[in-house]
């Protein structure tokens, strides 16, 4: 049984043997994990069936394990998964499914930006938080936005005009949704 | 011959591929993302010298690490040596692996492995391996390497297919086709040597394989392959099994680029299984990637060529030296393309071709995107323009005089195959001119020539180009094969051996099937890639899928075309010749039609019932070349030797392509690793053979703000041994990158740089050297 | 890695403090390093994310950077990318990478001396001030003497950075940083070069010139510096000033190479510093 005490303040998690008792919102969908005190956020997530996360070098140097942590993209694969505690983690299942795509997912798809597949779910996490923030960036803005996420397959022409066409899409939806 | 715009109803269109959306909503499943229940978790240990010999290997504390299923060795696996490459049978490659063996030739070399509850269970296993090793000298340098006095590398009785153990030659090959007396009749004699360095594909996917049984027993292997049926063959081989007892399945892939067609995991994993007689998964670490799976053949080229002032290349001699590293996977086919991609080109009248490869006690070599053409067309194109400048010709005009025209052929076509004999051929379709116009145009290649001769100040901008070719498919040898049945709505399932690792065969594929069958790609249900459903195919390599896959599939999907005619016929009381299909319909020459549906219930509840279902089989006895022209603008910063690419434009023409978007797509990539390639990428290695920088921190890879401009153009032909007319794209492009920047950093700086990686360091060097 | 048995999440620096007294604790904050790699022995993390150390604001002191802000909050801050011309920005910008950008904190870049991290140089040139949490006692230490006090090993274990405080004299210094390395997404460069000049009448006033990643420690040109003060910078005066740049730098790796490339880096920084219209 997993100790947490509050004092004042501060939040107290108390392991017992190695496992971590943790309460965390995954897709907006609140669970208690238990987590190793070694396992990564990246793990637990796979672990708990989410499996959209990515395991590319496992040394946050590629960025396929990337997940919005707080709606902030993070890597997956740097973080304890302990740390997850109180936290509300975002992974691709959680933006759009095949039967309701985000209009991210569908421009990737439109924009002929998906090969193998393996980035995309980094990718597309990234961009999201990316046109959140700045719904019309400029390609120079996109580059730097996606500098994380390594793909060998696309040579990232087509994921660039795919996040334009998002924008664009994002955009109609809104205009659309305004006139209603 | 038909106009591709026009004629075709799916093939030719941008469809959207058919596992894109489930990859960009993460529920496509790659081989991690389903376990088995009860899996263990596998993993290796690695030989920490670049030579030495196992004396002795105690496991026993490591089989008491609780939670530690089975711990493997050379003492408990079977001793049969195989190659690790994923080709057909019988494989042109030495037979000089084991699972697991007592001597160890590189570090990073497999030791033992252990199956386990956790991976820290396994890792603590792992380290209570108790080795004696007897270290003995290594050799690191390929040409050090086949000189008398070298360590043997392979010095065992068991090993099979390598010419020349003794001086550390797995490959060697020689071909002389004299027209003239050498030299004779050449104005300028240029002679050079190249070097191309080590590489690493890094797909973004590790290799994993998962093995579990089946119900009755049988071993299955979920894998990350590019070769599901080789992987089936040698895993049975090296356990000495039949191979009835082993089915492969491929799930989604990320990535392989030549990394995944290599049998070297899963029989690792398989007898894991056996051992612990409990699923096991065996995923490796990137650092495993970089140094323990496979790796591009690093090469010594030495290139003699003669040239009249009249722009005609009279003759041309290239001597290539490869390194395989350890294991000679790939060994003697990577060096016969190093020629047979890359002479036929120019139309030189003596030709001279003289290949090795050589055991190096450094990470193994294996199957790359390009595939010795790489190497090759880096020394070719380079020397292109050493001999253009030679005699006072522009680098463009120069090729024009001397590339290789429809309906030309080429003695190398015949002599030199991949591993063996090829086949003569003439061209069928060639594009490479227009490529070269649009290149022009795209790039502003006149008007840079001109105005990049007078430059001051410390950055010097420049324009290179390079011309490539490729095959599509090894001919004679490929084969593959197609089943598709029809279903009661009209839809069909597409059964398939082809491997799709994301270049999106898949769709292609079903493209292809959808074109003949009147109906959208979407009503074709494809399944591919497992060994006891679909029917044979050698995997994805060769640049083969499209070329020969697509045929067979269309053939089948003729053979299916004809069976619904026939029961059509009777429906609508019509001759079948009268009849076609399309729009899901069978229509009439009269005009009366009727769906697909009502032909599928016929057939399966109402009449005369079977299953509408037809299988074929393809193999190629041509290789029909895609053709490319790459040009690359730069600006070399004279006091840093920093090289920033400005602009870059490939234009490639694959004959018909099926998917353009696709197609695009893998240019888009290959260049893109062709431009790292050139510019960052080299697996670097200690004093005592071990890998300094096998990690993405490391070993640079471009990422989204590292790209420069690239601008892919697709131009048609009509290829008529293709189907729809298509040939290939997925290597091509990755070959013009190197030379097309040293030809540009050349125009820019007036330095010919020959040992790519082009860092800042050597640009800098180069330049200072020159002054 | 280390298996911790407790995971720490303080609400107030006094209460991290405290508890990074206790033996055995160590501090996690932006988690691009530490988590991963916790010292041997290490039972308590102790995480810093709920601590209200993310502000960037300006006073009559200078600028200050909470301990918890990232790189990407930085180039949210106009404040912050208007600082000393820029220097700031662009060092934040040049990180490699978004996700790091996201994560990395000011105190977590300056905790462990890492040669190829980006504000170490920033702050060296900028004669930063480093706010220490540690033994009941806050306070000030100059970020370049930060190195050479024992402090400096406790930083991230017993010893909490609360902030960087850039002086408020550097606030309308012209800076640029520079980056140069194999290809702009690298987090191992050749070569990073923080300067900030000051003028008054065209001269140059004060000078702060930084090197990192050529060298395992950031390191001060002060020789270059003195040589630009008192006259206006021109190719000549930067020419003439790096050649005051000390031979005995321990340049490593490469060390021909760099040998050639330091002067023509530093030279450019020290141009593109002084330009007015950036």
């Amino acid at each position: 049984m997993t100790a947490v005490r509050r004092t004042a303040k501060a939040i107290s998690l108390t392991a017992e043997n190695g496992i971590f008792r943790i309460e965390v919102a995954v897709n907006g969908v609140r669970g208690s994990w238990r987590v190793g005190a070694e396992d990564t956020l990246l793990s637990a997530l796979r672990a708990n069936g989410w499996k959209g996360v990515k395991r590319g070098c496992d040394t946050g140097e590629c960025g396929s394990c990337t997940v919005l942590v707080d709606g902030t993209p993070e890597l997956a694969c740097l973080k304890l998964a302990v740390s997850a505690h109180g936290r509300e983690i975002t992974t691709i299942e959680g933006l759009g499914s095949p039967a309701e795509p985000h209009p991210l997912q569908e421009a990737f798809v439109e924009a002929g930006a998906v090969q193998c597949g393996f980035c995309i779910p980094g990718m597309i996490l990234v961009s999201k938080a990316l046109l959140d923030k700045n719904p019309e960036p400029s390609e120079t803005q996109i580059r730097h936005a996606l500098d994380g996420n390594l793909c060998r397959c696309t040579g990232y022409v087509k994921q660039v005009e795919a996040v334009r066409l998002a924008a664009g899409k994002i955009k109609n939806r809104e205009v659309r949704r305004a006139g209603q | 011959m038909p106009d591709n715009k026009t004629a075709f109803k799916v093939v030719n269109h941008r469809v959207n591929k058919l596992d894109s959306l489930g990859l960009a909503c993460g529920t496509a499943e790659f081989a991690d993302d389903w376990n088995p229940p009860r899996m263990l978790v596998g993993k290796l240990l690695y030989s920490p010298h670049a030579h030495a010999r196992i004396k002795k290997i105690d496991t026993s504390a490591a089989e008491r690490v609780p939670g530690v299923s089975a711990v493997l060795t050379h003492k408990n696996t079977p001793r049969i040596r195989h190659t690790t490459a994923g080709q057909g049978f019988p494989e042109p490659s030495p037979y000089d692996s084991l699972i697991f063996d007592d001597k160890m030739r590189f570090v990073g070399d497999r030791v033992a492995a252990v199956a386990a509850e956790t991976s820290e269970a396994a890792q603590e296993a792992l380290s209570k391996i108790k080795v004696d090793y007897e270290v003995l000298p290594a050799v690191f340098d390929i040409l050090d390497a086949a000189k008398d006095g070298a360590p043997v590398i392979h010095d065992e009785a068991d090993s099979k297919n390598i010419p020349d153990a003794k001086h550390n030659i797995c490959a060697a090959y020689a071909l002389d086709i004299k027209d003239h007396e050498w030299y004779s009749t050449a104005d300028a004699v240029i002679e050079q040597t190249y070097k191309t360095q080590y590489a690493q594909h890094c797909a973004l996917e590790p290799h994993t394989v998962i093995a579990y049984f089946d119900a009755d027993g049988r071993i299955v292997l979920r894998s990350s392959t590019q070769v599901p049926f080789h992987v089936r063959r040698i895993v049975a081989q090296s356990l000495g099994m039949e191979v009835k007892r082993i089915r492969v399945i491929k799930p989604r892939i990320g990535g392989g680029f030549g990394s995944k067609q290599e049998v070297f995991l899963d029989q690792a994993c398989a007898a894991l299984l056996l051992a612990a007689k409990r699923p096991v998964k065996m995923e490796l670490s990137r650092r495993e990637v970089f140094v323990s799976s496979r790796t591009r053949h690093p090469a010594v080229i030495h290139l003699k060529t003669g040239v009249k002032k009249d722009g005609k290349i009279t003759d041309l001699d290239l001597a290539i030296t490869l390194g395989n590293g350890a294991y000679g996977a790939h060994a003697l086919t990577v060096m016969m393309c190093s020629g047979s991609h890359t002479m036929p080109l120019y139309q030189a009248q003596n030709n001279k071709f003289t290949g090795r490869t050589v055991y190096t006690n450094l990470p193994v070599a294996g199957a790359y995107r390009g595939y010795g053409a790489t190497q090759g067309f880096f020394a070719l194109e380079s020397q292109m323009d050493m001999m253009a400048e030679a005699i006072g010709m522009d680098p463009v005009e120069f090729r024009l005089k001397n590339y290789i025209k429809q309906g030309q052929g080429s003695p190398i076509f015949k002599a030199m195959g991949e591993g063996r004999e090829g086949v003569e051929q003439v061209m069928q379709s060639c594009g490479l001119e227009r490529c070269i116009e649009e290149g022009l145009k795209a790039s502003g290649w006149r008007e840079k020539r001109e105005l990049y001769k007078k430059q001051a100040g410390a950055k010097r901008r420049g324009i290179g180009c390079a011309c490539l070719m490729q095959g599509s498919g090894i001919p004679e040898v490929d084969m593959a094969s197609a089943t598709i049945k029809m279903n009661e709505d009209g839809s069909f399932n597409l059964l398939i051996g082809a491997a799709d690792l994301g270049t999106g065969s898949d769709t292609v594929l079903a493209q292809i099937a959808a074109e003949v069958l009147g109906v959208r790609h979407g009503d074709v249900l494809v399944y591919s890639s497992d060994t006891d459903l679909t029917p044979f195919d050698v995997g994805a390599y060769a640049s083969s899928t499209t070329f020969i896959s697509g045929n067979a599939v269309r053939k089948a999907a003729e053979n299916v075309k004809t069976m619904i005619l026939s029961v059509a016929a009777k429906i609508l009381n019509e001759k079948p010749e009268n009849m076609r299909l399309e729009g899901g319909r069978v229509v009439a020459a009269s005009g009366i039609s009727c769906p697909l549906s009502e032909v599928a219930n016929t057939s399966l509840y109402y009449h005369d019932q079977h299953q509408i279902i037809a299988s074929a089989s393809h193999t190629a006895t041509t290789s029909p070349p895609p053709f490319s022209a790459h040009f690359a603008e730069v600006e070399v910063d004279t006091e840093t030797g920093a090289v920033a690419v400005l602009n870059y434009v490939a234009a490639v023409e694959c004959g018909t392509a099926i998917n353009p978007a696709l197609a695009e797509g893998q240019n888009d990539g290959a260049v893109l690793n062709g431009l790292s390639f050139a510019l960052t990428e080299e697996l670097e290695f200690n004093a005592a053979g071990a890998a300094k920088n096998a990690s993405f921190r490391g070993y640079k890879i471009f990422g989204a703000y590292d790209t420069p401009p690239i601008k892919t153009i697709l131009l048609s032909t009509y290829e008529p041994a293709g189907p729809f007319g298509a040939k290939s794209v997925s290597e091509i492009g990755i070959n013009g990158p190197q030379p097309a920047l040293a030809n540009a950093i050349y125009h820019a700086v007036g330095v010919r740089l020959t040992e790519p990686p082009f860092t800042p360091d050597k640009v800098l060097a180069a330049i200072r050297a020159k002054r | 890695m280390t298996k911790i048995s407790s995971y720490y999440l303080p609400a107030t620096v006094r209460e991290a403090a405290s508890r990074l007294s206790k033996p055995g604790a160590a501090i996690i904050a932006g988690s691009t390093l530490a988590a991963r790699n916790l010292p041997a022995g290490t039972m308590a993390a102790v995480d810093l994310r709920r601590l209200p150390l993310k502000y960037i604001k300006a006073d009559a002191k200078g600028l200050h950077l909470g301990a918890c802000a990232t790189f990407s909050d930085i180039l949210d801050s106009k404040t912050a990318c208007a600082w000393a011309g820029g220097i700031l920005r662009s060092a934040a910008f040049k990180v490699s990478s978004q996700l790091i950008r996201n994560m990395a904190t000011v105190g977590g870049n300056i905790a462990r001396p890492m040669p190829y991290n980006h504000l170490p140089p920033v702050f060296a040139a900028l004669d930063a001030k480093v706010l220490v949490a540690a033994k009941g006692k806050t306070a000030y230490y100059q970020f370049g003497e930060l190195a050479g006090k024992p402090l400096a090993g406790t930083l991230g274990k017993k010893a909490l950075i609360v902030e960087v405080l850039l002086p408020a004299a550097t606030k309308n210094m012209r800076g640029v940083f520079e980056k140069f390395s194999k290809a702009p997404s690298m987090w191992e460069s050749y070569a990073l070069v923080a300067a900030a000049l000051a003028f008054k009448n065209g001269v140059c006033s004060g000078a702060g010139l930084a090197l990192g990643a050529a060298v395992p420690r950031v390191v001060r040109l002060a020789a270059v510096e003195a040589a630009l003060i008192g006259s206006p910078v021109t190719e000549t005066t930067a020419g003439a000033a790096v050649s005051a740049a000390p031979d005995g730098l321990e340049l490593g790796a490469q060390r021909e190479y760099k040998r050639e490339l330091l002067p023509v880096l530093i030279r450019r920084a020290i141009i593109a510093a002084a330009r007015e219209d950036k």
